[in-house]
């Protein structure tokens, strides 16, 4: 009987040990990489932002929805002091009606999540009044399927478009924009952030006095 | 001990491959063979993981008492994974691009505690690296088989490149239907081959 109670405690000991330990390794590794991590990150979006924007020598950074998880951002580009263009970097998740009169947007959009979390992306104007193009930072979507969002194909619907020239929905909700086979969802989610970027960058514009 | 490592890798692809003759691993075989290229970088992840996962189990089986073994297991593989996702994000960004996806998924891979409980459990430390390896490799060559076959009969190609006559659309074979079809299909024709051999 005490025997058995003693094996019992053993296990116990060593089972919490082992969490413990492991407990332990995991903190100390984040610590060790999430500088690293983060840099990476912004590393990733500044060669994202000269993608989708014309060559620009100094950005400025206006926070326009703020949010821990994620941020959305104006990335205002210019060059000699003239705008050369905008980018705006958002999400595909649901916006609650306080952050879209944040943002001044007026458009219900309904059909903006994505499969699988949500979609964060860089849409880039040029100072005309174009899409310039848009890059996708970062997805969970599915490989093969979802993630097809990435192929030059797919892009190409948001690369270089005047803005009133399409109208921002997939072609199976009755707009003009090429989906992906097999994945409307993916597809909806990008295009209806699209659109939802396009309204930020009126706002913007306007208030930059931009075309 | 010696290990004769064509013998091995005959039992990790042929007799006892992970995916057809042991059928372990069937959650990310099904998810992840939607294209040739998706299954070889998830089969590449395994095998790293499943190395390093066998020679951390076999340094600890004689500290492990047998009653927790497989909790203990667990800790130590989705511990070991999360580490390795984090270093791959931090210092090799571009490998975390190609792989990123993968890595999660390796933590709910049956092969890993499959293979930390069959073998590494009871073998030494050498001999389990070894099991990990073949074994990886295994599960790497039918993920990539099963992988070409799928991307083959749903659109045509191969590793992205066009291989049938003309580009096609079967959409159905890179859903999740077309993962159960082309498993079973194969998993009855390799029994069958067996069968006659018999």
């Amino acid at each position: 009987m005490m025997k058995k109670g003693n094996s019992d405690l053993k296990l116990l000991v060593v089972l919490t040990l082992f969490s413990a330990i492991s407990g332990l390794l995991l903190a100390l590794v984040n610590n060790v990489t999430k500088d690293r991590i983060e840099m990476v990150k912004v590393e990733k979006q500044k060669k994202a932002l000269q993608e989708v924007v014309a060559p620009f020598d100094t950005v400025e950074t206006q926070t326009l929805l703020n949010d821990a998880l994620d941020p959305f951002e104006a990335f205002i580009c210019k060059k000699q002091g003239n705008v050369t263009g905008i980018a705006v970097k958002l999400s595909s998740r649901l916006l609650s009606s306080d952050e879209m009169k944040k943002l001044n947007i007026s458009e219900p959009f309904k059909q903006d999540q994505a499969y699988a979390d949500s979609i964060k992306m860089l849409v880039g104007f040029s100072s005309d009044g174009k899409i310039n193009g848009i890059s996708i930072l970062e997805h969970k979507e599915t490989p093969g399927l979802g993630s097809n969002m990435k192929n030059k194909s797919f892009m190409d619907n948001y690369s270089n478009v005047p803005l009133d020239d399409k109208k921002w929905k997939v072609k199976k909700d009755g707009g003009d924009v090429e989906q992906l086979t097999a994945a409307t969802i993916t597809s909806r989610a990008v295009t209806s952030s699209v659109a939802k970027a396009i309204q930020i960058y009126k706002n913007q514009a306007k208030t930059l006095n931009l075309k | 001990m010696s290990i004769n490592l064509k013998d091995e890798l005959y039992r990790g692809v042929v007799t006892e491959n992970p995916i057809f003759r042991i059928v372990l691993g069937m959650c990310p075989t099904l998810a992840t063979s939607t294209s040739a290229t998706n299954a070889f970088g998830m089969g590449i992840s395994v095998i790293a993981v499943l190395i390093c996962s066998n020679m951390v189990i076999s340094m600890l089986r004689n500290i492990i008492p047998g009653k927790v073994r497989i909790p203990a297991f667990i800790v130590v593989i989705a511990t070991f994974v999360t580490v390795v996702d984090l270093l791959i994000a931090a210092f090799l960004p571009s490998l975390y691009e190609a792989l990123g996806i993968f890595i999660p998924l390796i933590v709910v891979n049956c092969i890993i505690l499959g293979r930390a409980e069959a073998y590494a459990a009871k073998n030494p430390v050498l001999p389990s690296i070894i099991d990990g390896l073949v074994m990886g490799i295994g599960f790497t060559a039918s993920l990539t088989l099963l992988g070409s076959m799928r991307e083959f009969l749903s659109s045509g190609m191969i590793f992205g490149y066009l291989i049938a006559p003309f580009k096609h659309q079967f959409i159905l074979m890179i859903l999740a239907p077309g993962a159960f079809i082309t498993l079973g299909l194969t998993l009855a024709f390799i029994n069958f081959l067996q069968s006659k051999e018999s």
